[in-house]
């Protein structure tokens, strides 16, 4: 008896709702829609920040109502042992020496060493898909062992990077929203044909 | 160096009594329920029976059972005009696990000479 297995299919168990995937999609596009930040009148950055913040707050809700109202009424609730405790608190280690680094990187491009070294351009946001995005969201798929994350993570972040790249055809915020937002809507349909096989797996149960 | 050979009084001793399992436990449903709880905090009704396939009677049924030899505890809350039942393992219930996969597996061990 794999007592080890059988506390990892129940914990996957979580992840086959397709809400979090939604709620990662959704997110990335909120960058899209950000980089229409200037649609209030307001500069772009606070434009952008506002949209974020509201966004991201409609996202978490999506996230905390969906399951409470899809998931748990029809798979039920279940609180996980010590060792998923353990796991969390490693995890919450391992993303603020991420951020650090990221910190770090910041402070070095705004050294301007790139430029010096000549290696700016495509390099950098490359670098920041990958510090930014890729390596805390790997960190995550990691320690939640929701493996479909490290595709998005790998997707997300090379967000940037494709931005940079459509940049001289379309313009800005054009390449934002086409690079990130795409990215955004294929992670959205993804979670919702897992949240469609989900809802006919498990009809609502009254129990 | 060699293996020690097992003689014959060795596997005698080593030998546990197929009567000293667990009949509790070792019904396949409540074997089901029982590794479910040990490898969990708690749990609610509904998670149980959509991990074990069992039906709302034959859960309940084996629930009560466990529960009357105090190796589940189970605490009826209403949530939102709804009736919630949370199932924990309690520690007698885990002890009890732990003897029982202890004992089946050196069972299954000295079957294999």
């Amino acid at each position: 008896m794999d007592l080890k297995a059988l506390e990892k299919k129940a914990w996957r168990s979580v992840f086959q709702d397709g809400i979090w995937d939604i709620y990662f999609g959704l997110l990335f596009l909120g960058l899209a829609v950000a980089s229409f930040g200037d649609i209030f009148g307001l500069p772009s950055e606070l434009g952008s920040m506002i949209i974020i913040l509201c966004w991201n707050s409609i996202t978490v809700l999506f996230l905390i109502l969906g399951k409470k109202f899809i998931t748990i009424p029809r798979i039920g609730f279940v609180k996980f042992g010590t060792k998923r405790k353990k796991l969390k608190k490693r995890m919450l280690g391992f993303l603020i020496f991420n951020l650090i680094l990221a910190f770090l990187f910041l402070f070095v491009n705004l050294s301007g060493i790139f430029e010096r070294l000549n290696i700016g351009g495509l390099i950098e946001p490359l670098v920041v898909g990958l510090l930014l995005i890729t390596i805390p969201l790997s960190i995550l798929a990691y320690f939640l062992e929701f493996h479909r994350l490290y595709i998005y993570a790998i997707l997300f972040g090379l967000g940037f990077f494709n931005s940079e790249l459509l940049f001289p055809l379309v313009g800005s915020p054009l390449d934002l929203f086409l690079s990130q937002g795409l990215i955004g809507i294929i992670v959205i349909l993804i979670g919702s044909v897992f949240l469609i096989q989900f809802l006919r797996k498990y009809p609502s149960s009254k129990a | 160096m060699g293996k020690k050979k097992m003689t014959s009084n060795d596997s005698k001793e080593e030998v546990i009594p197929i009567i000293e399992i667990d009949k509790l436990i070792h019904e396949p449903a409540r074997l089901m329920i029982i590794s479910l709880l040990y490898v969990v905090e708690s749990a609610d009704f509904l998670w149980i029976k959509r991990q074990t396939d069992l039906t709302d009677g034959n859960l309940s049924s084996h629930l009560s059972k466990l529960e009357s030899a105090g190796y589940v505890t189970v605490e009826k809350s209403i949530k939102n005009k709804k009736t919630n039942t949370s199932i924990k393992l309690s520690g007698g219930g885990r002890k009890a696990f732990e003897v029982y996969r202890q004992k089946l597996t050196q069972i299954l061990e000295s079957t294999k000479n």
